[in-house]
Parts: structure tokens; C-alpha cells; sequence
């Protein structure tokens, strides 16, 4: 009797604990866990000042200073805009980014060059200049946008422990050549921390397979007791032996930010 | 050096120096926000191999900008531009100052060449009334979505062939306008409206000079700037619409043509003694149309401006006829977009164009003769091929570029190659060469209908290296 009991018991728990459950006794519900790590509670508003710091294979740095403003509407649209303050080589370049929720609508991005006196729109859906350095640093204009889950295939590779912190560890695969063109990526592995579902780290393989760039997130804490936030974002170009490295200095958490801060004349005029 | 033309340096200065303090003190008594000083200081050698000497240019170029704002409604920004050639000057003998009150500007010549200049380039006021920007002042423009060659950004004139520079900033001159700028909801794209009180044509190299052909005496007099007054005046409309990976706008702009025409005068007869040509900037209509599309990888950008001129019939050997002037480029980046390679057409189509021999009086075709070589529009059509590539390496520190343009119609070419380099932020090094050639035989008089392959210019190849301070 006992031992029906708990054979039913068994039974019952492997059918109610969801899809990804493994045969090694991982109880990691991968559907839920992506679910909680694209939809982190933003701030609905946020004004920071941010580093940028460039280093070379010999360790000469480059240190950009940046001010940054971000807006997360009712339906999910983030919305970012970055001025460069300093050095005078790219004071006054300033970027706005716009992330729409709805997959019917193209997201945005604008550059605005100083020494061109103009603004740039920056291929949205699909084409090789998402693919470019993100000025002059590690980053690429796809990196700093999102990451569409639907462009990929995703898998669990199995779970890692760093730091004494459980992570699952998630392989993102294009679904195309497409894909691969968009983002300059085949694969994305990510690791996911099991209980708060931050991104810690992320590994990315150029179009042939071979590990290209890494991403460490450091020192991440949680505000207000609810919004994850990071210290500083380092992105290890394994290719040149560079890295660069992004300092969130100060952020300042607001209700409520005026929608001027998301155009195209802001970052034309800078006010 | 004399003392008149002490006089004038120092008076010149001095107007600029306490107009300056002026505008710095109000800005600052006013508790500006934000209030910024930035600038270039570009130490800088040009030479000519072929000319003796052959050093051109050596000195200091260098721009100095004050802007900032009242809240967050009202902004400003004050721009000094400064030239200064300090190559040949040891042996000058004579000097000669100038001001400009149009550009604001005091120039210093030794041996008729321009030792240095300084302008007052930019000084304007903005106020942002809801979605419309009004910006009062002399100011810069840019129109066009092409990259590098803009048929319809004529709002600005340029120095061309008068100074020694490698940005398209210096090369533009600063026009006193009305500029207001209506900015779409959502991003949609701009409405733009311009008025222009006071037109400046292009700074180019002196054309005065006196032919004895025969008889016959040709005076080709200086030019000059056109008159101020509401027969002069200039303006513009543009609306630029941002349509996803789409942007496209359409634009016009009557201004006074920046290349003069000639009024041609004679006296004597039958036998001409005397012909006289003097410049005069008539008016032009430009309507533009431009666009930029991103796709599968490929930027693709095209631009067009039609110019109906004083002379739509064609009439006249020494006014330019209407043209359509365009460019189609196709721009894609490879490995990891560190490497990018532009291909363009760039057309020049003459309408109701006439050959010399097509004049009926030979006045006209020995005055069309001569000015085909000078006014652009020596071939009805004209088609210009290029191929750019560029790089952007070691995290942009290292940026080569190669550009090769040759025209079909003229068998003429211009190749430029340049690196910069980052040594530090706000610390980059350049090199670079401008080359001209013909694909005609040396001594074809066909050479001097090229814009490249003409005689001030092909044997003007010349190499460069400055060092970019930026603060």
C-alpha cells in the first residue's frame, strides 16, 4: 500500500511539475524560466549616468562618458536614448533606440552625427549595420537591442553553478541564415540564474560556430525590492583580446519620465 | 609689415574679441544652463609636389564653439573658425588685410596668398515653441540622405579651391537664415522652412585676367557678392519622413546659383576691341527628391536635384542651362560591418544643352568656347562612377578609406586615399593624397573640359598629414 502510495505520489509530482524536467532530476521549468527573465520588472522611468570604457589587447583604455535615459511603457515598449558627453571625438553623437513588444511593429533606431549635422536611421529589420560595432566598442547595434526569443531555437544545456549562485545554462540557435545576418550570431548561450532569472552571462558564436564575445554582468542587486539592477556590464571580445566595459555610475529610478527624452528632435538638438 | 595694415588685423580682432565677450557675458550674467566651450586645434602641412615651392599649407586650423542654454525652450551657439598659413610667408614682401562683414571675417594676404583668416562662423539663437524650432542666425544646414555627394545641399556655400582643409565643415560657409524645423508626432519626420536675407556664393579661387586675343581684348572681371535685396533673397522647403528602414524627403530651394555666370559685354565693331565678361549669380530653382533603404544588408541611398536656371531655352553661351544632377549609391559592410564598400553613379544630364558650334554668331561660340571649361557643362551627359572602401578597425581606432571617381563623358579621374588613427581621446593623427588624372592623352585640349583633368587641377596632386586636437 505504501509503496502504490508512492509510486502514485511520483507519478502525480512528475506530471504536475511542467515540460523540462529532465531524467537527471533538474526541476527546471525552461518555458517559465524564460518567461521570468524577459519580463524583469522594469522601472516605468530611469535617468543614469553610465562609462563606456574601451580596452585594447595591450590594456590602453578609452573611456566614453554617457548619459542615458530609458522609458518602459504600459505595453512593454522600452524606449532608450544615449548622449555621449565625452571625449570631444564623440561628444554630442546621440542614439535613441525604441523596442516594441508587438512583433507586427519594426523596432527603431536613430544615430545622430555631429559631424554630419544629421540623423541616421539604422536598418531595423534585418541588414548587416545592426551587426556593427556599436561605436568603436565591443558591443554591436544588435547587442544593445533585444533579443527576440521567436528568431531562435532555445534548449537547456543543464544547470551551472558559479560563485555558489545555480544558473541554468540556455542555448539560443538561429532558426536561419536570416537570423544569423540580423544578429552576427549562430548561437547565444546564456546563463540564468534559477532564482531571480537575471542574465549573469552570455556567450555568443559567430556564423561558423567558433566562441567569439562574452558578456559578464556583475554585481547585480536588488532596488526598491523589486527592479534588478547591475553595476557593470563587461563584454570580453575573445577574437582581439579586447573588452569593453560599461559602468552604470548612477540611476536614478523615476515615476515618470516626459516622452521629449524618446525623439528624433532630442537627440538632433540634445535638449 | 605696415602699419595700416596693422591697424586693420588689430581692429578686426578686436571687433570679433568684444563681440565675443559680449555674447559670453550675456550668456553668463543670464545663468545659462549647460553652458559649453568645445573646439579643434589642427596643426597641419599640405603639399604640392609638382609646384615649387611645394609646400602649400603649413599652420594651424582650428575652430572654437560656445553653446548652452536658457531652460530648456531657449539654446545658442557662437563658432569662431580660424585658418592660419604660415608656408611662403617668410618671404613675403607685401601684405594685405581684409574684413568681410558678410561672413564676419578678417583675412590676412602676403604675396596674394591668405596667410590667415578668422570668422565669427556660427552665431545663432533657437527658441522651441511646442514642436517647431525656430533658429535665427548665421548657421549651417545639411539637406540630403546621399553619403558624401548631395546634388541638393546648396544651402551653404563652399570654399572650393581657396583653402586647404579635410573636414566638410570648414569646407561649407555659414549662412545668415531663418531656419524653423517642425518636428512630426512619433517620429515621423520633419517639416523644415528656410529664408536666406543675404546670399554668399561659393569662396572660389580669382578668375580676373586680361586675354589679347588679336585685336581683340577679353576682360574676365572678379566676382563679387550679389546685392542685398528682396529681389536676392533666398528660401526653401523640405519634409524628410522616417518610414522604418525607409527614409525618404522632397525639398526645394530657390537660391542664387553659388557658381556665377557671365554678362558679356562688347565694344568695337565689326571687330570687337574690347569683350568684357562680368560674374553675375542668377537665380536657380532646385527641386529635390532623396532617399535611404536598408535591405537585406545593402544600404541604398539616392538623391536628385533639378535646377532650372535663368536660361531655360539655352540660349545664352554664358548662362548655364537647367540640369538634372543625381547620385545612386549602394553601400554594403562585411566582416562584422568592420569594412564597407560604396559603389555610386552619380549623372549630370544638361537639358536644352548646345555644342559651341551650335551658336549662330561666332561671338557666341568663342564665348561658349571658353566657358564650357568653367561652368560644369561641357558634355549633356555626364556620368560619374565611383567605388569607396572603407575600414574601421582596432575599435575604430584605425579608419583607412580609397576612393576612386572617374567621369565618362570627360575621361577624367580623381583618386584619394587616407588613415587616421586615435593616438588618445581627442587625439587622432591623418594622412592622406588627392590625385587627378585624365584617361586623355597629355596635350588633348579635350583635358580642360574635365572637372578633374582641367589645368589647374591635374597637376595639383597633393599629400597632406595633420594632427586633430579636439577639447
Amino acid at each position: 500500500m505504501k509503496g502504490r502510495l508512492l509510486s502514485m505520489a511520483l507519478i502525480s509530482a512528475l506530471i504536475t511539475v511542467g515540460p523540462a524536467l529532465t531524467l537527471f532530476g533538474q526541476d527546471i521549468n525552461l518555458d517559465a524560466l524564460l518567461e521570468r527573465n524577459e519580463n524583469q520588472i522594469r522601472p516605468t522611468a530611469t535617468e543614469g549616468d553610465m562609462k563606456m570604457i574601451i580596452v585594447n589587447k595591450a590594456g590602453q583604455e578609452r573611456v566614453r562618458e554617457i548619459k542615458a535615459y530609458s522609458k518602459t511603457e504600459a505595453d512593454d515598449t522600452t524606449k532608450q536614448s544615449l548622449i555621449f558627453l565625452s571625449p570631444a571625438d564623440v561628444r554630442d553623437t546621440r542614439f535613441l533606440t525604441i523596442d516594441y513588444k508587438d512583433p507586427a511593429k519594426d523596432d527603431e533606431q536613430y544615430i545622430y552625427i555631429p559631424a554630419l549635422r544629421k540623423v541616421r536611421t539604422i536598418g531595423t529589420s534585418g541588414g548587416e549595420s545592426k551587426t556593427g560595432a556599436f561605436l568603436g566598442s565591443d558591443f554591436t547595434f544588435a547587442d544593445i537591442g533585444a533579443l527576440d526569443r521567436k528568431d531562435f531555437s532555445v534548449k537547456l544545456l543543464g544547470s551551472d553553478t558559479m560563485d555558489g549562485i545555480k544558473y541554468a545554462k540556455v542555448e539560443y540557435t538561429a532558426k536561419s541564415p536570416q537570423v544569423i545576418k540580423n544578429y552576427g550570431y549562430s548561437k547565444i548561450v546564456r546563463w540564468i540564474n534559477l532564482e531571480n532569472a537575471t542574465t549573469k552571462q552570455s556567450e555568443y558564436y559567430d556564423a561558423s560556430g567558433k566562441l567569439v564575445k562574452r558578456l559578464v554582468i556583475q554585481n547585480q542587486r536588488l532596488v526598491d525590492g523589486k527592479y534588478w539592477q547591475f553595476d557593470t556590464m563587461e563584454m570580453q571580445n575573445l577574437e582581439t583580446g579586447g573588452k569593453t566595459i560599461w559602468q552604470f555610475v548612477k540611476t536614478t529610478i523615476l515615476p515618470t519620465i516626459d516622452d521629449k527624452y524618446f525623439t528624433v528632435r532630442f537627440i538632433e538638438r540634445g535638449r | 609689415m605696415n602699419r595700416n595694415v596693422q591697424h586693420s588685423i588689430k581692429r578686426g580682432f578686436s571687433v570679433l574679441l568684444m563681440g565675443l565677450a559680449l555674447l559670453l557675458g550675456i550668456a553668463l550674467g543670464a545663468q545659462a544652463q549647460d553652458l559649453k566651450l568645445s573646439g579643434t586645434v589642427i596643426p597641419s602641412a599640405f603639399a604640392i609636389p609638382s609646384q615649387d615651392p611645394a609646400l602649400v599649407f603649413a599652420g594651424l586650423r582650428g575652430t572654437g564653439a560656445l553653446e548652452g542654454y536658457f531652460g530648456d525652450a531657449v539654446s545658442y551657439r557662437f563658432s569662431a573658425e580660424t585658418y592660419l598659413n604660415g608656408a611662403g610667408l617668410a618671404e613675403s614682401s607685401s601684405w594685405e588685410s581684409s574684413t568681410d562683414t558678410r561672413l564676419l571675417s578678417a583675412s590676412l594676404w602676403g604675396n596674394n596668398r591668405l596667410g590667415g583668416t578668422v570668422e565669427l562662423k556660427e552665431a545663432w539663437v533657437e527658441a522651441s515653441l511646442g514642436g517647431l524650432d525656430l533658429r535665427l542666425g548665421k548657421q549651417l544646414a545639411a539637406w540630403g540622405l546621399a553619403d558624401g555627394n548631395n546634388p541638393t545641399d546648396t544651402i551653404n556655400a563652399r570654399h572650393q579651391g581657396t583653402r586647404y582643409t579635410t573636414t566638410l565643415d570648414e569646407q561649407k560657409i555659414a549662412s545668415w537664415m531663418l531656419n524653423g524645423t517642425y518636428y512630426l508626432p512619433n517620429n515621423l519626420g520633419t517639416l523644415q522652412a528656410l529664408l536666406l536675407p543675404v546670399s554668399i556664393p561659393n569662396d572660389l579661387p580669382s578668375i580676373a585676367m586680361t586675354i589679347l586675343a588679336g585685336p581683340t581684348t577679353i576682360n574676365i572681371k572678379d566676382d563679387a557678392y550679389p546685392d542685398v535685396s528682396l529681389g536676392n533673397m533666398e528660401g526653401g522647403l523640405r519634409s524628410l519622413w522616417y518610414l522604418g528602414n525607409l527614409s525618404v524627403s522632397g525639398s526645394y530651394f530657390t537660391y542664387l546659383d553659388r557658381y556665377p555666370d557671365f554678362v558679356v559685354t562688347t565694344t568695337g565693331f565689326p571687330i570687337p576691341t574690347t569683350i568684357t565678361y562680368t560674374p553675375v549669380h542668377n537665380r536657380i530653382h532646385q527641386f529635390g527628391l532623396d532617399a535611404a533603404y536598408a535591405i537585406a544588408g545593402y544600404d541604398i541611398r539616392s538623391e536628385w536635384a533639378l535646377s532650372l536656371t535663368k536660361d531655360m531655352e539655352g540660349s545664352s553661351p554664358s548662362e548655364k542651362n537647367p540640369y538634372l544632377q543625381g547620385v545612386l549609391q549602394m553601400s554594403r559592410s562585411f566582416i562584422n560591418s568592420t569594412t564597407t564598400l560604396s559603389l555610386a553613379w552619380a549623372p549630370r544630364y544638361v537639358l536644352n544643352y548646345k555644342a559651341p558650334e551650335d551658336y549662330a554668331s561666332p561671338s557666341d561660340q568663342q564665348a561658349a568656347t571658353m566657358l564650357r571649361q568653367y561652368d560644369g557643362q561641357a558634355y549633356q551627359w555626364e556620368n560619374g562612377l565611383s567605388l569607396r572602401l572603407a575600414g574601421k578597425y582596432l575599435n575604430e581606432t584605425l579608419q583607412p578609406e580609397l576612393l576612386f571617381l572617374a567621369e565618362t563623358s570627360a575621361k577624367d579621374w580623381l583618386g584619394t586615399a587616407s588613415v587616421s588613427y586615435q593616438l588618445a581621446d581627442g587625439i587622432s593623427l591623418k594622412g592622406g593624397t588627392v590625385q587627378y588624372g585624365s584617361f586623355l592623352p597629355e596635350g588633348d585640349a579635350n583635358r580642360n573640359l574635365g572637372t578633374f583633368s582641367k589645368s589647374t587641377t591635374i597637376d595639383r596632386d597633393y599629400y597632406y598629414i595633420e594632427v586633430k586636437l579636439s577639447f
